[in-house]
C-alpha cells in the first residue's frame, strides 16, 4: 500500500513538471462554441463545428496566435445547445465562468443567438454567429454580437428584384411560425410590394409539423407565380416532396441557406427545378481546395455555405485577437472586430456598429440532380 | 370539390393515427397500462425498416414484416422486463415508468444513431395514383389500405380466436377469467406483442411518407392517446372512428380556420365530446 502511494506521488510530480514546461512555452487561448448538435438543426451545427476545428488546426499549424508578443495555441470548447435558448444562455455562463473562454462562436437560430447576446453584453465577451440571418439579433442593440453569415435583410434586397426581372410578379409565402420564419416572409413580401409585385398570402407551420398538404393546397388556390418557403433543410425536403404530389407545376424558391447534398438525399427527384438561397458562392480555387480538405478530414462533404462561414468566422476572430494585442480586454477585442476588413471564403467581411455585415446571398438551382449556383444580382 | 380533397387528406392522416391508437387501446384496455413508450416502438419500427431497406436492400414489404416480428418480441420484453413488476401498483408509478421508458428509448436512439433525419426508400414513394375524384400518392394509399387490412385482422383475432376471447374475458372480469383457467400473464404478453407489431407496421408504412428520426414517436403517441380517450378505452371501433375523426377535423380546421390553430381546434372539439360522454364514444361505463 505504502509503495503504491509513493509511486503515485512520484507520478503526480512528473506530470506536474511536464505540464509546467509545456505552459512555459505556449499558452492556450480558449474559444467557446455553442451550436445545436442534436435535433432538427444538428446538420447545421455539425457542419460548422467541423470547420471550426479545421480553422483551429490551420491556425495552430502555422505557429499559433501571436497576441501582444506572446504565442498562443488556440483551443475550441464545444457544447450542444439543442436549439434551446435557455440552454444557450446557460452554456454562455458555463463557457465564461468555468472554461474561461475569451470569445464565443454560435448559434444557429435567432432566438438562441439573442439569448447568447444578452449574456455576452452582461459579462462582456465577443460572440460571432457563423449562421444566423435573423434581423432581431443585430437590431436589439447588443454591443458584443457579430454576424458571420449573410443577413435576411440582404436577401430581401436581392431576391424580390430577381423575381420581378424574371416576370414573376405575385408570390405566396409558406414559413416556419417563429421569429426567423415570420420575419423573413414578411420582409420579402414588403420589399416585393415596394417594387411593384404582390404578396397573395401567408401560411405557417411549426417544427413538429410533417404534413403540409393543407397549406400547399390553400396556396395553390391563390395561383401565385412564386411559392417562397422559409424552412430548414429537413422540413424543406418534406414540403417539396409533398408539393410534387399536390402541385407539381409550382415554382418553389426557398430561403434559409440550404444544404443541397442533404436535400437531394432526402427529397430525391422532388428537388428538380427548386431554387434555394445559400451563402455558398460560385466555385473558386479557394472553395474547391476547402471542400477537398474538409472531405479528407471528416469523410463527409461540408455543409453548404455555413461550413465556410464558420471557417471564416474563426479566422476573423483570430485576426481580431492579434490586432487587439491582448487576450483579456473584451472592449479592445470588440473594437478590433469592428475594424475587420477580411476577404473570406463566402465574401468580403466588414461589420457595422450593430455587428451586421453586407455579405451577399446566392441562388442555387437544381437541374437534373446537379446544382447551378448563380448571383441573382447579375 | 376542394372540400372532398381536404377530407380525403384527413382520412389518410387519420388512418396512421388508427394503427398506433389500436396498440395503445389494446394495452390500455387489457393490461390497464398507459403505454407512453408506444410512440417510441413506432419510431423503432421505422428505424428498423429504414435499416433493412436502405442499408441491407431488403424488399420493402418483407422489411416491414421482419420489423413487425422483431418488435413483437421487443413488446414482450417490455411487458416482462418493466410492466410486469409494476402490476397491482396505483396508476401514477406505472405512468411514470412508461414515461421514463419513452425518454430512455428516444434518447438512447439519439445517442446511438445521432439526431439526423432519414428517408426510407420505399418503391412507392414517388408514384401517384388517380382515384378519379382524388389524386393520391401511392405510399399514402398503401398506408390507408394496409391500416384497413390490419384493423380487420385484429377485429377477427379478438372476436374469433380463443386467445382473442381470452383477452376480452380478462378485460370484462379478470377474477372470473382466472377462475376458468385464463393465465393473465400470457394474455398480457400477447397484448404487448400484437400492439407493438402494429406500431412497427405503422412506423414502416408512415416512415417513407415523412422522415425518420429519434424524435418522431411522441406526437403520434399523444394523438393516438387522444383518439383512444375519444373512441373509448379498449374499443377497436372507437379507435377507428376516433382516428379518422381526428385526422379529418385537423385537416378541415387547417383548411377553413387556420393552420396555426389546427391542433387546438381539433382538440377543443374532442373535449366537447368527452364532456358529454366521459367514457368515450364506444367506451363502456366503468366503476373506477
Amino acid at each position: 500500500m505504502r509503495r503504491m502511494i509513493r509511486s503515485m506521488v512520484f507520478a503526480a510530480f512528473f506530470v506536474a513538471c511536464l505540464a509546467g514546461t509545456a505552459s512555459a512555452q505556449v499558452e492556450t487561448l480558449k474559444i467557446g462554441v455553442s451550436v445545436p448538435l442534436a435535433g432538427a438543426l444538428a446538420l447545421y451545427g455539425q457542419g460548422g463545428v467541423n470547420a471550426i476545428k479545421m480553422a483551429v488546426r490551420d491556425i495552430n499549424a502555422s505557429g499559433g496566435l501571436r497576441v501582444g508578443g506572446k504565442t498562443y495555441r488556440l483551443e475550441a470548447v464545444i457544447y450542444d445547445d439543442r436549439n434551446d435558448p435557455k440552454e444557450s444562455a446557460s452554456i454562455m455562463e458555463r463557457l465564461v465562468a468555468r472554461d474561461k473562454v475569451r470569445a464565443v462562436l454560435g448559434s444557429v437560430g435567432t432566438s438562441c443567438s439573442i439569448a447568447m447576446s444578452e449574456v455576452a453584453d452582461r459579462v462582456k465577451i465577443v460572440v460571432i454567429s457563423p449562421y444566423n440571418s435573423g434581423m432581431k439579433a443585430t437590431q436589439s442593440g447588443f454591443k458584443y454580437y457579430f454576424r458571420g453569415a449573410p443577413a435576411q435583410i440582404q436577401e430581401w434586397a436581392i431576391m424580390p428584384k430577381y423575381w420581378i426581372r424574371q416576370g414573376w410578379k405575385t408570390a405566396a409565402f409558406l414559413a416556419i411560425n417563429d421569429d426567423n420564419g415570420r420575419g423573413n416572409a414578411e420582409g420579402l413580401a414588403k420589399t416585393l410590394e415596394a417594387i411593384g409585385g404582390k404578396a397573395l398570402g401567408f401560411e405557417w407551420y411549426t417544427y413538429k409539423d410533417v404534413d403540409m398538404y393543407t397549406q400547399l393546397k390553400k396556396i395553390k388556390e391563390m395561383k401565385p407565380d412564386v411559392l417562397s418557403i422559409t424552412a430548414t433543410t429537413q422540413q424543406l425536403s418534406l414540403i417539396i416532396r409533398q408539393a410534387k404530389e399536390v402541385w407539381p407545376e409550382a415554382r418553389i424558391l426557398s430561403s434559409g441557406g440550404q444544404d443541397a447534398n442533404r436535400l437531394l438525399e432526402l427529397a430525391g427527384s422532388a428537388t428538380e427545378g427548386l431554387f434555394f438561397t445559400t451563402p455558398e458562392p460560385p466555385q473558386t480555387p479557394q472553395t474547391i481546395a476547402f471542400d477537398k480538405e474538409y472531405e479528407n478530414l471528416f469523410g463527409v462533404a461540408p455543409f453548404w455555405g455555413y461550413s465556410k462561414s464558420a471557417y471564416d468566422s474563426t479566422m476573423i476572430l483570430a485576426k481580431a485577437f492579434e490586432r487587439a494585442g491582448k487576450i483579456d480586454d473584451p472592449e479592445a477585442l470588440r473594437d478590433a472586430m469592428r475594424a475587420t476588413d477580411y476577404y473570406g471564403l463566402v465574401g468580403h467581411f466588414r461589420f457595422d456598429e450593430t455587428g451586421n455585415n453586407s455579405l451577399p446571398w446566392y441562388y442555387g438551382r437544381f437541374e437534373k440532380g446537379k446544382v447551378i449556383i448563380f448571383d441573382p444580382r447579375k | 370539390m376542394l372540400i372532398i380533397n381536404h377530407i380525403m387528406d384527413g382520412v389518410v392522416i387519420g388512418s396512421s393515427y388508427v394503427l398506433i391508437a389500436l396498440g395503445v387501446t389494446l394495452i390500455f384496455g387489457i393490461v390497464d397500462v398507459v403505454q407512453i413508450a408506444h410512440g417510441e416502438v413506432y419510431m423503432l419500427g421505422a428505424f428498423l425498416t429504414l435499416f433493412l431497406v436502405n442499408s441491407l436492400h431488403f424488399n420493402y414489404v418483407l422489411s416491414i414484416v421482419i420489423s413487425m416480428a422483431i418488435l413483437a418480441v421487443f413488446g414482450v420484453i417490455l411487458e416482462e422486463g418493466v410492466f410486469r413488476w409494476l402490476r397491482g401498483r396505483p396508476h401514477l408509478p406505472v405512468i411514470l415508468a412508461a414515461f421514463g421508458l419513452s425518454m430512455f428509448l428516444a434518447n438512447g436512439t439519439l445517442l446511438l444513431l445521432g439526431g439526423e433525419s432519414y428517408a426510407i426508400k420505399s418503391p412507392l414513394r414517388e408514384q401517384m395514383v388517380d382515384l378519379g375524384f382524388y389524386l393520391i400518392n401511392a405510399q399514402r394509399l398503401l398506408v390507408v389500405v394496409v391500416s384497413a387490412g390490419l384493423t380487420v385482422c385484429l377485429f377477427l383475432f379478438i372476436n374469433k380466436t380463443r386467445l382473442g376471447m381470452a383477452m376480452r374475458a380478462i378485460t370484462q372480469d379478470r377474477d372470473a377469467a382466472e377462475l376458468v383457467g385464463v393465465d393473465p400473464n400470457k394474455i398480457f404478453m400477447a397484448a404487448f406483442a400484437v400492439a407493438s407489431a402494429l406500431a412497427a407496421a405503422a412506423g414502416g408504412l408512415v416512415g417513407p411518407v415523412f422522415l425518420v428520426n429519434s424524435a418522431i414517436g411522441f406526437m403520434p403517441f399523444l394523438k393516438s392517446f387522444v383518439v383512444v380517450l375519444f373512441g373509448g378505452i379498449g374499443s377497436v371501433i372507437g379507435s377507428i372512428v376516433g382516428g379518422l375523426t381526428l385526422g379529418v377535423m385537423e385537416t378541415l380546421a387547417a383548411a377553413y380556420v387556420s393552420t396555426e390553430y389546427k391542433d387546438a381546434v381539433a382538440f377543443a372539439l374532442l373535449i366537447v365530446v368527452l364532456l358529454f360522454k366521459p367514457s368515450g364514444l364506444f367506451g363502456r361505463k366503468t366503476s373506477s
